[in-house]
């Protein structure tokens, strides 16, 4: 009789403890983002507020619209305005706000102001990096590389530096004939050894770009080769750390169930920062660019 | 330079141990020896010695060995000499005054593999306190159901009081202490890193290991430098009669064993490889684990009486490695590797004096290796250079004087990009020395009172740490025997311990966890513990054990998760404080052993002025085993686990994080976002109870000159789904280990 009241107890106790449901979701609380970096390559800058949403609802709704955006600047204060655009591949809308006829001043105290519609106010302020002038010093610039099959660039900066942050970029630039006139830029995959100050460009990863480039283009010889370019962009304090918080990307496989989240949004998240932009051509050889069977553009 | 304590106790300490050891009187005598199996000479930890006639009786330690230090003299006395698995033995002995007896025991084993503990086991060190103390041997832990292989490490799992994050992993957290805050060593080396494939299974292979001793806290003088737990395991010797070897093969390993005697000595050199990845895959959430792992370990023992009488001398070394390599440049390559081994030196006076001395090297490598991809690059190096010298005396009033020494050299380097990129070094401390020594004297001269009273002693401290003013570690114990079937138990403590890991709480599956020396802003890691307990014999089959504890840590290292700046620190400090109660019952009829252990228990950490519950409190933990052998070679195990669902942050939302990558001709800003993850207050959820059935079934045959085993296990046997975690950018529900069957063939020359 005891064992059996002993199984009864145990099964009547796996009965209770089979419930494997769980209510994960906690009290949601509407959050905002403001982001706005601002360049110095272009005269256009934009600015987007989204809003933060429960889970099961979508994810393209978030954006925030009729909000006022202003800049403030020591003499002067500009005003966003708001439009509607479609993304690269034509798949969803935005709703951006914008700022033409801009151009990033330097070493200068900038403040955000955004008043949402529902009188929530997210700002921050951040100081444009001091110029500082990058000299190239690697000798041969040519791609492909012919040593180690691969090329390092490096640099140096003169003047006086605020903390910020470099950011080394190296894109192919191309025009695709019978297509826009627009110069198109495709990214080479890097490895910017910081210490040193020296990017390094693979022969393979070249080529991978290279090819990447006549995705979905029949017409190989249509596609015309400037050259290459390697960007460097000078980011300022805030912008530096959010970059370098958004990569948290440890190692692929460890598994964390939470995430710094870097932000100097005051009342919300995003990042208000700015950059300044210097750009090296790079001549790719035209024995390399045939190879592939493009054009050489003149 | 290093800051060096008062030095003026030394001395006086050593003099009083001097003058302490007494000789022999003619009314008493010494009776000593070892306890070894028959046929391979392997030592026999843990057996019961009784001596009929006074109705006392002790037990061999890992070696072992085992003493009488003042029987009545002159005596015949009726030795019973009992251990699971062995024929139990009764055996003659004469003590002359003022004479040392050496008594060596042979067992033989028997094929019953769970035999009942002879009644005289329950009389043998009960003036002994051994709150939080478990011990076991391999043939034990082989009974129960492990799963694709036996596992050390998943074992400790299953005491009451110890708990896990997950049962992918074989990290385990005891009494409310973090990973990093559990010690294990291997023939008294300090393993740093011991596990493979991401915390998965351990790097121990149990077949090479002969005893194993497990503290949950409150641990013996002896051991320094963690504030959790002990882990201490003793390999075995290696076959003193012959030469044998064994080869086995599983889902996941291939392992092969060499052993056999030596002039004066023996040998054991033991092997394992992976031979398989895909059933990581179960633990992985069906991800492909490229991990790649081996581990191998040697032990010479030399004992030779005409070259130097009562020593023994063992080298041994242990060396693992993992791999995950990739051939894709644009994907990282990982590799981790340990390397230890020593020597040991075993003495046996004629006096009730024994020592050790032993000196041994323990080094950790562990890197991420980018390569051309994302990955943040990440260096480890720990090098541990110990040498420990420890006595032990017995007095004729039965009262024992242990006294001890330790000097490590350590070193640990950490190189770390931090979030500019630029790679540096946080794991070098600017002093590498830890010099201590410790003292302990027990009081056993009480009918039925034990009582020990010891300490430890920093001279020489690795935190330099300007708030440290109280180098001891005083630590206490009691044990009072009300009646033979009552014991009531009491301990307290202090423990220290200056090294850490920079781990994540939040990281439930990493790579591995990088070891440094605490920094100086944190301080010395400080915990102090209470037990209390009592034991019961209700019967000749029934033992029962209640045990209650508080413990408090304070200068708990965390990881910063608030670092912004390169100058903010990488590490902050916290308090801990866990208290519970655990219950142990064995039930032992004929050749069937019930086991069930629960534990209630809360955990509460408090950093950055917030309290919370780690992932770790788990309230309430079941655990029931039951273990048969059915006779004929085949035997069997069920076991059932249960554990309140432990604690996890809830998911609020979500927002689009704009992700910065601008190009000449784009804005990353207008369409360049991704799903962010928002959560709640840090663990204020509460999952799903766990709970799991395992089973096992095994076989032992003998096939011409060739002894087989077949092991079928099966874990979660009814498939339960509980839960692991929610990915965080998906909200994807992944759940712990599914059903899963495994099979294992040994081979034994």
């Amino acid at each position: 009789m005891r064992l059996l009241f002993a199984v009864l107890l145990c099964f009547s106790f796996l009965q209770i403890s089979c419930d494997n449901s769980i209510d994960y979701i906690g009290d949601f609380n509407q959050q905002y983002s403001l982001n706005c970096v601002l360049r110095s390559d272009k005269d256009v800058q934009y600015a987007t507020i989204k809003r933060s949403y429960p889970p099961g609802n979508e994810f393209n709704q978030a954006n925030v619209q009729d909000a006022e955006i202003k800049l403030i600047l020591p003499d002067t204060t500009l005003f966003f305005r708001d439009t509607v655009i479609s993304n690269q591949l034509n798949t969803h809308v935005s709703y951006v706000y914008y700022l033409k006829n801009f151009i990033l001043p330097k070493n200068t105290y900038i403040r955000i102001e955004a008043v949402l519609p529902d009188y929530t106010t997210l700002y921050a302020e951040t100081k444009s990096a001091q110029y500082s002038t990058i000299l190239l010093e690697t000798e041969e610039l040519s791609l492909p590389g012919t040593a180690d099959d691969a090329v390092f660039y490096t640099w140096r900066t003169l003047g006086q530096r605020d903390s910020l942050l470099l950011i080394p970029s190296i894109y192919i630039r191309y025009f695709i004939l019978g297509q826009d006139t627009a110069v198109k830029y495709k990214k080479i995959d890097g490895t910017y050894f910081i210490n040193t100050r020296t990017y390094k460009v693979t022969n393979y990863a070249l080529s991978l770009a290279m090819n990447q480039i006549s995705d979905g283009i029949p017409d190989k010889s249509s596609i015309n080769i400037l050259n290459a370019c390697l960007e460097i962009k000078l980011c300022d304090t805030m912008l530096g750390m959010y970059a370098a918080a958004s990569q948290t990307f440890e190692d692929e496989f460890s598994v964390r169930i939470s995430e710094t989240d870097f932000t100097n949004i005051n009342g919300g998240y995003g990042i208000f920062g700015t950059y300044i932009s210097e750009t090296f051509d790079l001549p790719i050889t035209p024995e390399y660019i045939n190879s592939f069977g493009y054009t050489l553009a003149h | 330079m290093f800051r060096v304590y008062n030095l003026y106790y030394l001395p006086l300490l050593f003099i009083l141990f001097t003058l302490s050891i007494s000789a022999q009187t003619q009314n008493t005598g010494i009776l000593r020896g070892f306890l070894s199996d028959s046929l391979s000479g392997e030592a026999l930890p843990y057996g019961n010695i009784f001596i009929k006639e006074l109705n006392e009786g002790t037990s061999t330690d890992n070696r072992g060995y085992y003493i009488f230090p003042s029987l009545p003299a002159p005596g015949t006395y009726t030795i019973i000499v009992s251990y699971v698995g062995y024929a139990s033995k009764q055996i003659e002995a004469k003590i002359s005054g003022s004479e040392v007896a050496a008594l060596n025991i042979e067992l033989a084993p028997v094929t019953i593999e769970i035999q009942p503990i002879e009644k005289t086991a329950e009389r043998v060190d009960r003036k002994k306190s051994d709150l939080g103390k478990y011990k076991t041997t391999i043939k034990e832990l082989e009974t129960i159901p492990q799963g694709i292989e036996t596992d050390i490490l998943r074992s400790i799992q299953n005491v009451p009081g110890v708990t896990f994050s997950s049962d992918i992993s074989a990290s385990y957290f005891v009494r409310g202490g973090s990973n990093n805050q559990n010690m294990i060593l291997l023939n008294n080396a300090v393993l740093y890193n011991p596990f493979h494939s991401l915390g998965m299974f351990s790097i121990v292979d149990p077949e090479m290991i002969n005893s194993l001793e497990f503290y949950k806290g409150g641990f013996p003088t002896e051991y320094s430098d963690r504030t959790s737990s002990v882990l201490d395991l003793t390999t075995k010797d290696g076959n003193k009669n012959r030469v044998g070897a064994s080869a086995a093969a599983g889902l996941l390993t291939a392992k092969a064993a060499v052993e056999g005697p030596i002039p004066n000595g023996s040998f054991i050199i033991t092997g394992r490889k992976s031979i398989s990845n895909k059933v990581l895959k179960k633990f992985y959430n069906d991800k492909d684990l490229p991990v790649d792992f081996y581990d191998m370990s040697f032990k010479f023992n030399y004992s030779d009486k005409e070259f130097w009488e009562n020593a023994k001398f063992v080298v041994h070394g242990f060396f693992s490695g993992d791999n995950i390599t990739d051939d894709d440049p644009f994907r990282a390559n990982y590799n981790w590797k340990n390397g230890v081994y020593g020597i040991r030196y075993f003495q046996v006076s004629d006096s009730p004096l024994f020592y050790e001395l032993s000196y041994s090297v323990s080094n950790f490598y562990g890197e991420a290796d980018p390569k051309f991809s994302a990955v943040k690059p990440k260096r480890n190096e720990v090098k541990d250079h110990t040498f420990k010298g420890d006595y032990k005396y017995f007095y004729q009033s039965k009262d024992i004087l242990s006294v001890g020494l330790k000097i490590s050299d350590i070193r640990t380097d950490l190189y770390l990009q931090n979030f500019s990129g630029e790679i540096g070094n946080i794991g070098r401390a600017e002093t590498t020395n830890d010099w201590s020594i410790y003292a302990k004297y027990q009081f056993f001269r009480f009918e039925n009172l034990g009582i020990e009273l010891g300490t430890r002693a920093n001279l020489v401290k690795l935190t330099r740490d300007n708030n440290y003013a109280f180098p001891f570690e005083p630590r206490f114990s009691l044990a009072y025997n009300l009646s033979p079937a009552v014991k009531i138990q009491v301990s307290a403590g202090v423990f220290n311990q200056s090294l850490t890991t920079l781990t994540d709480e939040d990281e439930v599956i990493s790579i591995f966890e990088p070891w440094l020396i605490i920094p100086e802003y944190i301080g010395t890691t400080k915990s102090f513990n209470y037990t209390a307990g009592i034991d019961l014999i209700l019967s000749r089959f029934i033992n029962l054990k209640l045990e209650g504890y508080y413990k408090k840590t304070i200068n708990v290292p965390l990881l910063n998760k608030n670092k912004i700046f390169s100058s903010d620190p990488d590490m902050i400090s916290a308090v801990s404080r866990a208290y519970g109660a655990e219950l142990f019952n064995r039930i032992t009829l004929n050749n069937i052993i019930f086991t069930s252990t629960y534990a209630l228990a809360w955990v509460r950490n408090t950093a950055f002025n917030i309290t919370y519950s780690p992932r770790f409190d788990i309230r309430n933990s079941l655990n029931l085993l039951l273990q048969a052998n059915m006779g004929d070679g085949w035997s069997f195990s069920v076991m059932w686990n249960y554990k309140s669902g432990f604690p996890f942050t809830k998911l609020l939302g979500y927002y689009p994080k704009f992700h910065f990558d601008d190009a000449p001709d784009y804005y990353s800003i207008l369409d360049y976002y991704s799903r962010f993850t928002l959560l709640d207050r840090r663990n204020t959820g509460k999952a799903p109870d766990y709970h799991r059935l395992d089973l096992s079934v095994s076989k032992k045959f003998t096939w011409q000159y060739l002894n087989l085993s077949i092991d079928i296990s099966a874990l979660n046997l009814y498939n339960r789904e509980n839960l692991f975690y929610f990915g965080r950018e998906t909200g994807e529900r992944i759940n712990m280990l599914p059903f899963l069957p495994s099979v294992t063939i040994k081979v034994e020359i």
